[in-house]
């Protein structure tokens, strides 16, 4: 229909072949020779000093080959922005989580690494802890960061237009608190480092990271060395969801602990250390406020979030940022209050987490315009569809919204659910429940920029070579980007050869994160692609004395429109040009935010937040509840998501699949628990993420409005398939059994305890 | 069965791999999922947890489905695996390996290869599988990208595929 | 995991006698709870004994009643048809193991003697009325497994003692049956609660003979919901004679509040699955 031959299709993955083979080479699977296996030793107490580290028994363990204290190290502090930096790879004065890093060991294998930990002796003053937020911002509580008075890392006040006046002009004000859990990505690999120092010093890390260069920058950073010296590879990633991002202080101890052995050194995380140790999506209590008038537009809406940091920055400080403009940015709304709290807490940290902030703040949102919408007696959809966003506006908080599909999302998901029919006859203990979202569909410049790079190269015999720094971690971005460059090059995919995520040839590429890379690396593809193929057909139109504006290209041949036989083929041209000329047929893209940054843009709260394209769903939750033990059943999911255009549908629905299970899972099962700042749940069998018995089915639609800024029209949807989900399944229930969960996860305990308080009242 | 008589530290097993017979000394806490990844080089079978709680290491051993982490390997002396590197014939891909590629059941790929050989042991056991047996039977294989979904596919498209 | 002396003997004798020599061994089965406590560092043998090469330890038949060895596995219980015909019940409750993957290798002998709390078969063959072989170096007995667990994760062997055989009466086979169990998932979960229940009835005067109720993952170890027991034994069945001994079950029962679920909604669970699971059995017999 769009007449395009790659783009849009419906295409496997194009590493799919080796992944079903177990050829694909993931970190773990990499053995060099003499390679030595890492431990950290981490911190058996929330909050302490550290008096003394004494690592001389340990040092003579036979098979020891190397042990780290944070002398060791230069003793930066990092996170993912040098602003926010408040952690040392190892610790030297004080820890401050149950796991923090102290030291780290290198052993001829993990065994005896395990073994020397034993034999290192900290000793501490045990400092009193705190573990709620709320606690923690109180003065007299116990500081974690001398820096950062009443624990707040950071603030956010942002006001659009009146609030009270909004308030007061309202026919309908509800207020609700809604607290949401700490979530554990739980990806099916670990992270895992392998790292080799040279002894001129040249660097090699291979890491399941999902931003190398970024990567690179913070080991360069952390470790004082020269970023030149640093070449960080990536094989394939056993998922992310935002773990994989930030310099993780075990990254830092591989190549550390390679460079004082002189031996590779491979650090990889059991699942019991991956559930303890790495990020978790940050816990929020949110107060919220909605005023509307009785037609259902919404007037006024105000947020006081606190969102728990745990221990340390990483994300915490964009992720609370998120949270506001998410809240501020969804519905057409002029009178916007945000007041957010990013508290430290001595417990395991904070990181990106799929929806980044988001899923929080929309679960309240949605959680709360459902209850107006029972008491205005509305349409829980129709009461959207009248405060949707429109395409090419700007909201009162100063974001820019191309296209937008919201309420195609509505529409399509409410014919697709059969709402209309389900919300009025439905079987006992059966209900339906909805709620949308917006998120960023290009990444944002929040952070200062918002970079991705690509070179397209045709070799002498033709071939064509696409090198980009995005990361592929599984979500399809390699099939994605050579289907965009097969698609202007007019060649099939399978003829492009791909190199990605590695920091000594491919561009930079900030990572993959912010449902970015479809716009953010697609837009440097769609340049380079575009450049390269500009060459060759000036280099063609040479070879054919033809005009370059008359030449076609289909299947690696160059031709004059109308008169196929006289061709050149994607060799010849580049055999003359590399054989005969002294020039290259390369193209080179790079792209970095959108092309106008608002001079009124805040960094800090994103107010007049400058993402090229926004992106908006819809889910629809189909639930049954058991009324005796409070169990809930998803029988049904709808989702619908404005996309952009699909660069391949197949794996845009992957995509929202895998999220709407993880979001069912985050509104249901899934909590990591913590009692006095231990984890008590760090396995696969007491973290409950759904196995194939608990999915349902689910129903994956995609609205491709075209979006000015991305190329062929496409945005970003990796992040979003997880924003509303949790609304929706709640809503659901309070549909099936008239119970309104407010603190995340909905489990049978708290629905059955709700349904006894309900029948006794 | 062949016992070992006398207790031991270290031990000779043989093992027959993929149709290929190896000859390994092993110590008692070696387990299988070791074996075939640090010892063998066939690093296809995946450590997901090394508990028993996510099947990414599960492979067929004298005929049956386990967790290859919770396999001695010197219980599995004298005994014949099949990992994931046993299916394909050379180029020809196993139509189940196929049919995981054509229904886009394959994101990260880590869960693949235990998703894979699950439905091979189940096929093999159950050639015409209802639904709820595909999903009581793969029940012990965790995937954290898909949400399933186009996984089901992949196996229903295996089922034609194999017939 | 640390190293470990590993032997393999082919005679239960050997085995007998190597466990009693060797002070801190452990007996290997299927491994998926050994193996576990291993690596978790919780369990430290410095040597093992697998049982698997000792023929008949892992077969099951039917002479008076049921003898299974202590080796068969949950899977070879799942599947088998002929339990499936005469104790389905059996069947429906192993299929309820962890996975496929872990019931090929687990055993019913390490899931009695590794005595969770939760244990499912241990549960199950609770309310089966059964009896288990003890054999060490001189000595054999018989005992009941109601008594034999001792605590969480604990069991009354003593050392050098082996459990070798579980048996059941014929007439177990005269029962309905069902195990549920109650968990955040419909797969791969320690229940929150597990109730094994079995009824014989009268077909038409719906008079109980036999009502068995085991509880699991709501006491130290699987217990028997004795009191609810005696609300229907002798008695004709309704659900008004059920609701009363569901209380009584939940009534009977002291779980702990952990991180997976509180105690008062354990013993609500109780009270809501056994009567919802006893209701199912009378509904199926012919009287109503």
């Amino acid at each position: 229909m769009d007449g395009y031959t790659s783009v849009g299709k419906r295409v496997p993955q194009r590493d799919a072949v080796v992944k079903v083979k177990g050829s694909a080479i993931f970190t773990k699977d990499i053995k060099l020779k003499g390679m030595l296996h890492g431990k950290m030793l981490r911190s058996p107490l929330p909050h302490a000093r550290i008096l003394n580290i004494d690592v001389s028994r340990a040092e003579k363990l036979k098979g020891v080959r190397a042990i780290l204290t944070y002398k060791d190290t230069p003793q930066i502090k990092f996170s993912i922005s040098p602003t926010w930096a408040d952690k040392l790879p190892l610790e030297s004065e004080k820890v401050r989580y149950v796991g923090d890093e102290i030291a780290a060991v290198a052993a001829v294998d993990e065994d005896t690494a395990m073994e020397a930990l034993d034999l290192i002796h900290v000793d501490f003053e045990e400092l009193p802890a705190v573990y709620d937020p709320s606690e923690a911002m109180k003065p007299g509580a116990p500081i974690i960061h001398d820096a950062f008075e009443n624990n707040i890392a950071r603030v956010i006040n942002m006001e659009c237009g009146d609030i009270e006046k909004g308030f007061a002009g309202s026919d309908l004000i509800l207020e609700e608190t809604f607290t949401t859990q700490a979530q554990s990505h739980s990806p099916i690999e670990t992270h895992c480092c392998v790292a080799t120092c040279e002894p001129n010093g040249q660097i090699t890390v291979w890491a399941n990271s999902q931003a190398p260069h970024s990567l690179r920058q913070r080991l360069s950073y952390a470790l004082g060395v020269d970023a030149s010296k640093i070449h960080v590879i990536t094989p394939f990633i056993g998922g992310g969801f935002g773990s994989k991002i930030d310099l993780e202080p075990s990254q830092a101890a591989c190549v550390l602990l390679s460079r004082k052995s002189g031996n590779p050194v491979r650090i990889s995380n059991t699942r019991q250390e991956q559930y303890m140790f790495t990020r978790l999506r940050h816990p929020t209590i949110e107060k919220m406020r909605i005023g509307v008038n009785r037609g259902g537009k919404i007037i006024a809406k105000e947020a006081r979030v606190v969102m728990d940091n745990g221990a340390y920055n990483s994300h915490g400080p964009a992720v609370l940022s998120y949270n506001n403009v998410m809240f501020s940015t969804l519905y057409r709304v002029e009178n916007i209050k945000y007041e957010g709290y990013l508290v430290y807490t001595n417990k395991n940290w904070g990181g990106a987490c799929r929806g980044y902030g988001d899923p929080q703040v929309t679960f309240a949102q949605e959680s709360l315009l459902d209850m107006i919408a029972e008491q205005l007696k509305m349409d829980p959809i129709e009461l959207r569809l009248k405060n949707a966003n429109n395409p090419d506006e700007v909201t009162a908080n100063k974001v820019f919204i191309t296209s937008c599909g919201l309420k195609e999302t509505l529409k399509e998901a409410r014919d697709a659910a059969d709402w209309a029919e389900k919300k009025v006859n439905k079987p006992r203990h059966r209900g339906i429940g909805m709620a949308s979202m917006i998120y960023t569909g290009g990444g944002s410049i929040g952070s200062g920029s918002n970079y991705s790079g690509a070179t397209v190269q045709v070799n002498a015999d033709g071939t064509i070579h696409l090198m980009a720094g995005a990361v592929d971690i599984g979500q399809g971005s390699n099939t994605v980007l050579a289907q965009m460059a097969a698609e202007i090059l007019g060649v099939d995919p399978d003829n492009i050869r791909l190199t990605t995520a590695d920091t000594d040839v491919t561009l930079p590429c900030m990572g993959t994160f912010g449902s970015r890379v479809t716009l953010c690396a697609g837009n440097a593809v769609f340049q380079a692609a575009n450049e390269v193929k500009k060459k060759l057909l000036e280099e063609a139109a040479e070879m054919l004395e033809a005009n370059k504006e008359d030449l076609e290209i289909n299947e690696k041949r160059i031709f004059v429109k109308g008169s196929p036989g006289v061709s050149v083929t994607f060799a010849q041209v580049a055999s003359a040009v590399h054989y005969k000329k002294r020039k290259t047929l390369i193209g080179h893209g790079y792209y970095n935010g959108p092309e106008v940054v608002p001079k009124d843009f805040d960094p800090v709260s994103y107010r007049g937040y400058p993402s090229p394209a926004m992106v908006f769903g819809t889910h629809i939750a189909e639930v049954e509840v058991d009324p005796e033990t409070g169990r809930v059943d998803v029988v049904n999911f709808v989702a619908a998501h404005d996309l952009g255009k699909a660069i391949n549908p197949l794996l845009a629905e992957g995509q929202i699949e895998g999220g709407v299970v993880q979001g069912i899972g985050w509104a249901l099962t899934e909590e990591v628990k913590f009692e006095n700042g231990r984890i008590l749940n760090p396995s696969f069998h007491d973290y409950k993420i759904f196995t194939i018995e608990d999915a349902p089915k689910i129903s994956a639609i995609l609205i491709e409005p075209i979006d000015p800024n991305g190329p062929f029209g496409a945005k970003g949807i990796g992040e979003c398939a997880m924003v509303p989900t949790a609304p929706a399944v709640v809503n659901a229930i309070y549909d099936a059994v008239g119970v309104r969960i407010k603190d995340l996860p909905a489990t049978p305990e708290k629905i059955c305890k709700a349904l006894k308080e309900k029948s006794t009242s | 069965m062949r016992g070992i008589m006398k207790m031991k530290k270290t031990h000779q097993i043989q093992v027959a791999v993929n149709g290929e017979a190896y000859t390994c000394l092993i110590s008692s806490k070696t387990t299988l999922l070791e074996l075939l990844r640090d010892d063998l080089d066939l690093t296809g079978t995946k450590e997901g947890c090394d508990e028993g709680d996510c099947g990414a290491c599960s492979v067929i051993l004298n005929g049956k489905l386990v967790n290859s982490c919770l396999v001695l390997a010197v219980e599995a002396d004298d005994g014949e695996i099949t990992t994931i590197e046993g299916l394909d014939r050379g180029d020809a891909l196993n139509p189940i390996q196929a049919a995981f590629v054509d229904s886009g059941a394959v994101q990260c790929g880590f869960c693949t290869p235990g998703m894979i050989m699950t439905t091979k042991a189940m096929l093999d056991e159950i050639p015409d599988p209802s639904e709820e047996q595909i999903k009581h039977y793969l029940a012990g294989n965790l995937c954290r990208c898909s949400g399933y979904v186009k996984i089901m596919d992949a196996v229903k498209s295996s089922i034609k595929r194999s017939e | 995991m640390r190293n470990f002396e590993y032997m393999k003997p082919d005679k239960l004798e050997d085995a007998l006698s190597a466990f009693q020599e060797h002070e801190d061994a452990l007996l290997l089965a299927g491994g998926t709870d050994l193996l576990v406590g291993m690596k978790y560092g919780l369990l430290r043998p410095q040597h093992i004994i697998d049982l698997k090469a000792i023929s008949d330890l892992s077969a099951f038949r039917n002479e008076k009643g049921w003898e299974f060895g202590a080796l068969t596995t949950i899977r070879d219980m799942e599947k088998s048809e002929i339990l499936r015909n005469r104790m389905p019940f059996l069947c429906q409750a192993a299929g309820t193991l962890g996975s496929v993957q872990i019931r090929n290798r687990a055993t019913l002998g390490g899931n009695l003697c590794n005595a969770s709390p939760a244990a499912d078969m241990a549960t199950m063959f609770l309310a089966m009325d059964s009896q288990v072989r003890i054999m060490s170096v001189n000595k054999e007995k018989v005992i009941p497994l109601d008594g034999f667990f001792s605590g969480p994760n604990a069991t009354v062997l003593g050392k050098g003692e082996v459990l070798t055989e579980i048996m059941i009466p014929e007439d177990i086979e005269k029962c309905r049956g069902c195990y549920l169990k109650f968990g955040p998932r419909k797969a791969m979960d320690i229940g929150i609660v597990n109730i094994a229940v079995l009824l014989d009835a009268d077909k038409e005067s719906g008079l109980c003979k036999k009502a068995r109720i085991a509880l699991g993952a709501v006491a130290p170890t699987p217990v028997r919901a004795k009191r609810a027991e005696e609300i229907l034994n002798g008695n004709v069945l309704s659900p008004d004679l059920i609701a009363k001994a569901a209380q009584a079950a939940s009534g009977e029962i002291n779980p702990i509040s952990d991180f997976r679920a509180s105690a008062d909604y354990r013993k609500e669970l109780v009270k809501i699955l056994v009567a919802r699971v006893l209701n199912t059995l009378l509904a199926k017999s012919p009287i109503s």
